[in-house]
C-alpha cells in the first residue's frame, strides 16, 4: 500500500517535471523561429569553420617579434632592422655568434634562435647522412609503484610492499621477457619516419607524446597535454546550452514567470528539473555526438557529465540570487572561468603528481589513452562534483522563494537569506559544515594555483590570510544562519567546529586529500578542532554586539594567527 | 541676421541637453554597475585570467624546462643502466645492470628511480632502441626525464663524432661587451607568455566583457519594458548613445588599469598608447558586433548565444596574421614597431564602426 502511494507520488512529480520540460520548450519554439533558428545555425558553421581554418594555418601571434640584424633568419618570429636591433648574428666555423642587448626580449630570441639553428643543423645532418645520423630513438615505458609518504616531500618505500612486490617483479620479469620480443618489433618502428616527424614537429609546443620511439630532441615527461584540447571539445558545446538554460531561467525570474509556476500546485523541484531537462538532455547528446565524431569512448559522458551538472545548479543559484541582467552576466563569466580552471588545471599535471587525478579530465584522458576504466579514479573525481550539484541545487529550491529572489539585497546578503532558509537549528551547522567542504576545498584549491605563482617570500603568509578568509568566510556564514533562526549561537559555533573537523577528517580518508590537509597543517589529531571552535567562539562573542563584518574579521585575525604560529613552530622544530 | 543667430544659439541649446541626456543614461548605467559591484567581479575576472594563464605557463614550464625554475635535481636522481651499453653507461653515474630483472628489482625497491635498457650498444652504425622505464604519477618521472633527455642528446652527439660527422648547430651568445652569456632553455617561453599570450587574453576579455554588457544593457531595458520610460524622456539615438558609451567607458577605465598593474609587476610595456589604442579599437569593433546582434537578436536569450558563437569563431582568427589585432599588440607592447602604421587606421575604423552601430541598433 505505502509502497503503491510512493509510485503514485513519483509518477505525479515525473508528469509534473515533464509539463514543465513541454514548456520550456514550447517557449523555446516560439522564440526560436524558423527564420532565427537557420541564422544561429548559419552562425555557428560560420564560426566552426573560422575556427577550423585558424587551427589549419597555424597561430603565429609572435610573427616579427623579434628585430634581428647581421645575418638574415629565414623565420617568421625574426625580422631583419638596420637600427637597434634586439640581436647580432654573425656566422662562424661550428654555427652563429649573437650579440644580445641584455633586454628579456634580446634573451628571448637569442633562445628560440638557438633552437632554430639546432633545427636546421639536425634536418642537414639528414639530407647528408639519412638516418645514421639518427644513431639514438628512445620511448618511455610507465611503470606504477607504491610510495609510502610520511611528510610533505620525505617519500620511503615500505619493507612490505618490497617483499608483495617480489612475487609482482616476477611476474614483470616475465613481462620483460615478451617485451624483449616486443623490443625487438619496436625497432622495425621505420626510423625514417620518428626523425621526419621530429624535424616536423620540432618548432611545435612540447604537448605531443608519442607512443612509440622518439629521437632524444623529441623526448619529453610523460603527460596527456596533448589530448587536453580534446576536453575542450567535449566541455564547450555543453557551456552554450547552460547559457541558454540560465538566460530562459533568468527571463523567467525577472518577468515573474517563476512566481506564477510556484503559486501552482508543482513542487519547485519539479519546475527546476522540469526547466532544467530539456537542456540537459541537449548536453548528453552534445557529448554523446562529440565522442562519435571524435571517435573515442562513449563513457565520455560519465566524466563530462557530473561537472555539467555541477555548472546547471551553480547557474541556477547565481540567477537566483542576481539583481540584474548585468550582475548575472558578470557573476556567471567569473564562476565559469573559476569552475573550468579548477576543472583543467589538475589535468595539466597529469602523470606527474597524484593531485591531477583530482580531475575528472585526467581521468578521461587517460581512458582514450590507455582504453582502461579506473573506477577508484571515476569516483574520487567525480563525487565531489555530484555532491556539489546536489548541495548546490538543494540550496537553489529553498531560494526559489519570491521573498528572496527578488529581493533588492546586496548578493552576500542574499546569499546568507538564501542559507537561513535551511539552516535552521543548530543540529543542521554539523551538516551544513561537512558539505561545505567540497567548496572550501575547491576555493582553497583555486587559491594555491593563484598564489604559488607570486614570490616565495610573500605567497605564504598570504595563502594562510587567505586559507583563514575563506574558512572563516564558509563557518561563519552557516553558525550567523543558524543563530538568526535559533538564537542559540555558542551550540551552533560548536556544531559548525565540530562539523568541519569532521568533512577534514572524511577527507584525509583519501590520499590526494591527505596530502592536501597536511599542506593545510590540518592533519595534526586534535589541533584543528581547536583551531575552529577558538575562532568561532570569538565569533559568536563579537557578532551579537558588534555584528557580523566586525566578528568575522576577528576571526580570520585569530585563524591566521594560529596556522601562521603553528607553521612557524613546525619549521622551528624542523619539521 | 537675428534669427540666424537665433536658430544657431537654439541648435546649440538642443545639441547641449542632447549629451547631458546621452552622459545622464551612461551614468545611471554606469551608477547600477557600481551599486551592483560589477566592477569588482570585473577585475576579479581580469585577475583569474591573469593568473590562470600564468599557472598554464608554469606548469609547462615545470614539466618541458625545469631547468629555467632551477628545479632540476641531477644529483638527487639514481639511474640504473642495463644491457651491454659501456658509452650509454659512462653518460650517467649510476648502477650497472647486466639484466634488466636485477635492474627492475631495485626500481621498485626504491633504490633507483630510473631504468635505461639497451641490450646491445651499435656504436659506428645502426640505430640504438633506448627503452627507459619511469615511476607512474612521480614527481621523480618529470625530473627524470630531462635529465635523461639532456645526456642522451649528448650520447647523440657523441655517436655522431665516432661516426665522423660535422659538429654544427652552436649558437654563442655574448653580451655588448663581448662576455660569454648562458641562458637556460625555456627564457623564450616566460617571455612569449606575458606577451604573446596574457596581454592579448587581457585585450580580448575586455572586449567580451564590454559587449556582453552592451547587450545586457540593451535586452535588460527591453525585457523588463524600462525602454518605454527612457523613451518618453529621450530619443531613441540618445537611449542607445547613451548605452554605447556606458559600455565604451568600461574598456576606457579598465585597459590602463590592467596595463598599470602589469607594469607594477614589472613588465616592461613599450608603446603605451600605441598599446592603449589597439586595445581600445579591438573592444570598440566587439561592441559594434554586439550592437548588430542585439538589433536582429532582440532578446538577451538570443543576443548572448549568438555573440558567445561569434566569439568562439573570431577569436582563433585575431592570431593567424602578422597584422591582425593580437599580433601587433604583441610586437607593439614588446616593443617592436613592424606593422605600428596601422594603430592610427584601426582606431579610426573602430570609431567609424562605433558610430555606424549608433545608426544601426533598434530599440
Amino acid at each position: 500500500m505505502m509502497m503503491s502511494l510512493e509510485i503514485q507520488k513519483l509518477s505525479a512529480s515525473m508528469t509534473g517535471i515533464l509539463k514543465i520540460s513541454a514548456i520550456e520548450l514550447k517557449k523555446s519554439r516560439k522564440k526560436y523561429s524558423k527564420v532565427s533558428f537557420l541564422a544561429i545555425i548559419l552562425i555557428s558553421l560560420i564560426s566552426i569553420s573560422l575556427l577550423y581554418f585558424a587551427v589549419s594555418s597555424g597561430i603565429k601571434s609572435d610573427s616579427y617579434l623579434y628585430e634581428v640584424s647581421g645575418v638574415q633568419i629565414d623565420d617568421y618570429r625574426f625580422v631583419t632592422v638596420e637600427k637597434n636591433p634586439d640581436i647580432y648574428v654573425t656566422a662562424y666555423r661550428n654555427g652563429y655568434k649573437a650579440i644580445v642587448t641584455g633586454s628579456d626580449k634580446s634573451l628571448a630570441a637569442a633562445d628560440e634562435l638557438r633552437k632554430i639553428i639546432r633545427q636546421n643543423h639536425e634536418i642537414e645532418l639528414y639530407q647528408k647522412f639519412g638516418t645514421e645520423a639518427f644513431p639514438v630513438f628512445v620511448k618511455a615505458e610507465f611503470l606504477e609503484r607504491e610510495v609510502k609518504l610520511q611528510h610533505l616531500n620525505n617519500s620511503r618505500f615500505s619493507i612490505p610492499q618490497i617483499e608483495r612486490k617480489a612475487s609482482e617483479i616476477q611476474s614483470i620479469e616475465s613481462g620483460v621477457s615478451k617485451s624483449d620480443k616486443s623490443y625487438r618489433n619496436d625497432k622495425s618502428d621505420n626510423p625514417a619516419k620518428i626523425i621526419s616527424e621530429s624535424l616536423k614537429g620540432s618548432f611545435d609546443l612540447p604537448i605531443k607524446q608519442k607512443s612509440g620511439y622518439t629521437t632524444p630532441s623529441d623526448f619529453n615527461p610523460q603527460s596527456l597535454l596533448g589530448k587536453m584540447f580534446l576536453a575542450f571539445f567535449f566541455i564547450i558545446p555543453s557551456y552554450f546550452t547552460i547559457q541558454l538554460f540560465s538566460a530562459s531561467f533568468l527571463e523567467d525570474k525577472t518577468l515573474r514567470r517563476l512566481d506564477v509556476l510556484l503559486s501552482t500546485p508543482l513542487k519547485p523541484v519539479e519546475i527546476y528539473l522540469g526547466k532544467m531537462l530539456p537542456y540537459l538532455a541537449f548536453s548528453v547528446f552534445l557529448i554523446l555526438s562529440t565522442s562519435l565524431i571524435l571517435n573515442e569512448s562513449l563513457l565520455a559522458l560519465l566524466f563530462i557529465l557530473p561537472f555539467i551538472l555541477f555548472a546547471f545548479s551553480l547557474q541556477t543559484y547565481i540567477v537566483l540570487l542576481s539583481r540584474s541582467y548585468k550582475e548575472m552576466t558578470f557573476l556567471i563569466m567569473v564562476s565559469s572561468f573559476i569552475i573550468t580552471a579548477y576543472l583543467f588545471i589538475p589535468a595539466i599535471f597529469s602523470g606527474t603528481i597524484p593531485v591531477s587525478k583530482i580531475s575528472p579530465i585526467t581521468n578521461m584522458l587517460s581512458l582514450f589513452e590507455t582504453g582502461r576504466f579506473d573506477l577508484n579514479g571515476y569516483i574520487l573525481s567525480t563525487s565531489q562534483f555530484y555532491i556539489l550539484f546536489a548541495i548546490l541545487s538543494f540550496t537553489s529550491l529553498k531560494t526559489m522563494n519570491p521573498e528572496v529572489m527578488h529581493s533588492s539585497a546586496g548578493i552576500e546578503r542574499k546569499i546568507l537569506a538564501s542559507l537561513q532558509r535551511w539552516i535552521k537549528r543548530p543540529v543542521d551547522c554539523l551538516l551544513a559544515s561537512i558539505l561545505a567542504i567540497p567548496f572550501v576545498f575547491i576555493v582553497e584549491f583555486m587559491l594555491i594555483s593563484v598564489i604559488f605563482s607570486m614570490p616565495p617570500q610573500y605567497s605564504i603568509p598570504v595563502f594562510i590570510l587567505a586559507i583563514s578568509l575563506v574558512e572563516e568566510l564558509f563557518k561563519t556564514s552557516i553558525v550567523y544562519s543558524a543563530y538568526k533562526n535559533s538564537g542559540k549561537i555558542i551550540l551552533s559555533s560548536f556544531l559548525t567546529a565540530l562539523g568541519f573537523f569532521v568533512g577534514e577528517k572524511i577527507l584525509t580518508v583519501i590520499e590526494i586529500g591527505r596530502n592536501y590537509m597536511n599542506f593545510l597543517l590540518a592533519g595534526y589529531l586534535l589541533l584543528p578542532l581547536v583551531l575552529h571552535v577558538i575562532s568561532l567562539l570569538v565569533f559568536a562573542l563579537l557578532v551579537e554586539r558588534k555584528g557580523y563584518c566586525f566578528a568575522f574579521g576577528f576571526a580570520v585575525v585569530v585563524h591566521f594567527i594560529y596556522d601562521y604560529g603553528i607553521l612557524l613552530i613546525l619549521g622551528g622544530a624542523g619539521l | 541676421m537675428k534669427d540666424l543667430r537665433d536658430s544657431k544659439d537654439s541648435r546649440d541649446s538642443r545639441d547641449l541637453s542632447n549629451y547631458r541626456r546621452i552622459i545622464a543614461i551612461a551614468l545611471k548605467d554606469l551608477r547600477s554597475m557600481l551599486k551592483e559591484r560589477t566592477f569588482v567581479s570585473v577585475i576579479l575576472l581580469l585577475v583569474f585570467v591573469a593568473s590562470f594563464a600564468s599557472v598554464l605557463t608554469f606548469g609547462l614550464l615545470v614539466l618541458y624546462n625545469p631547468t629555467y625554475l632551477n628545479i632540476l635535481f641531477e644529483n638527487e636522481l639514481k639511474v640504473g643502466v642495463a644491457g651491454d651499453a659501456p658509452v650509454l653507461q659512462s653518460f650517467f653515474d649510476g648502477k650497472h645492470y647486466f639484466s634488466i630483472e636485477d635492474a627492475l628489482y631495485d626500481f621498485y625497491s626504491g633504490k633507483i628511480d630510473v631504468v635505461l635498457w639497451l641490450p646491445k650498444e651499435n656504436l659506428t652504425s645502426g640505430a640504438n632502441y633506448v627503452k627507459v622505464f619511469l615511476p607512474r604519477d612521480e614527481v621523480k618521472s618529470v625530473q627524470a626525464s630531462i635529465v635523461i633527455k639532456k645526456k642522451l642528446l649528448e650520447y647523440q652527439d657523441c655517436l655522431r663524432k665516432v661516426r665522423k660527422m660535422p659538429v654544427g648547430g652552436d649558437l654563442r651568445i655574448y653580451t655588448a661587451d663581448y662576455e660569454r652569456l648562458e641562458i637556460p632553455e625555456g627564457v623564450s617561453m616566460v617571455f612569449k607568455f606575458i606577451y604573446v599570450v596574457l596581454i592579448p587574453l587581457m585585450m580580448i576579455t575586455t572586449a567580451v566583457i564590454a559587449s556582453g554588457l552592451f547587450i545586457d544593457l540593451i535586452t535588460e531595458e527591453r525585457e523588463t519594458g524600462t525602454i518605454d520610460l527612457l523613451i518618453a524622456a529621450c530619443k531613441k539615438e540618445e537611449i542607445i548613445s547613451g548605452k554605447i558609451l556606458a559600455s565604451i567607458l568600461l574598456p576606457v577605465i579598465l585597459t590602463p588599469i590592467w596595463l598599470l598593474l602589469l607594469i607594477m609587476n614589472g613588465v616592461e610595456i613599450h608603446n603605451f598608447f600605441a598599446v592603449l589604442s589597439i586595445s581600445y579599437s579591438f573592444s570598440f569593433f566587439m561592441i559594434s558586433i554586439s550592437a548588430l546582434i542585439v538589433t536582429f537578436f532582440k532578446d538577451r536569450e538570443r543576443s548572448q548565444l549568438v555573440f558567445s558563437l561569434v566569439t568562439v569563431g573570431l577569436m582563433p582568427i585575431l592570431f593567424i596574421h602578422p597584422f591582425m589585432p593580437s599580433p601587433l599588440i604583441t610586437r607593439l607592447s614588446a616593443g617592436s614597431e613592424f606593422g605600428a602604421e596601422l594603430t592610427p587606421l584601426y582606431f579610426i575604423i573602430s570609431l567609424i564602426l562605433l558610430y555606424s552601430s549608433k545608426k544601426v541598433v533598434k530599440i
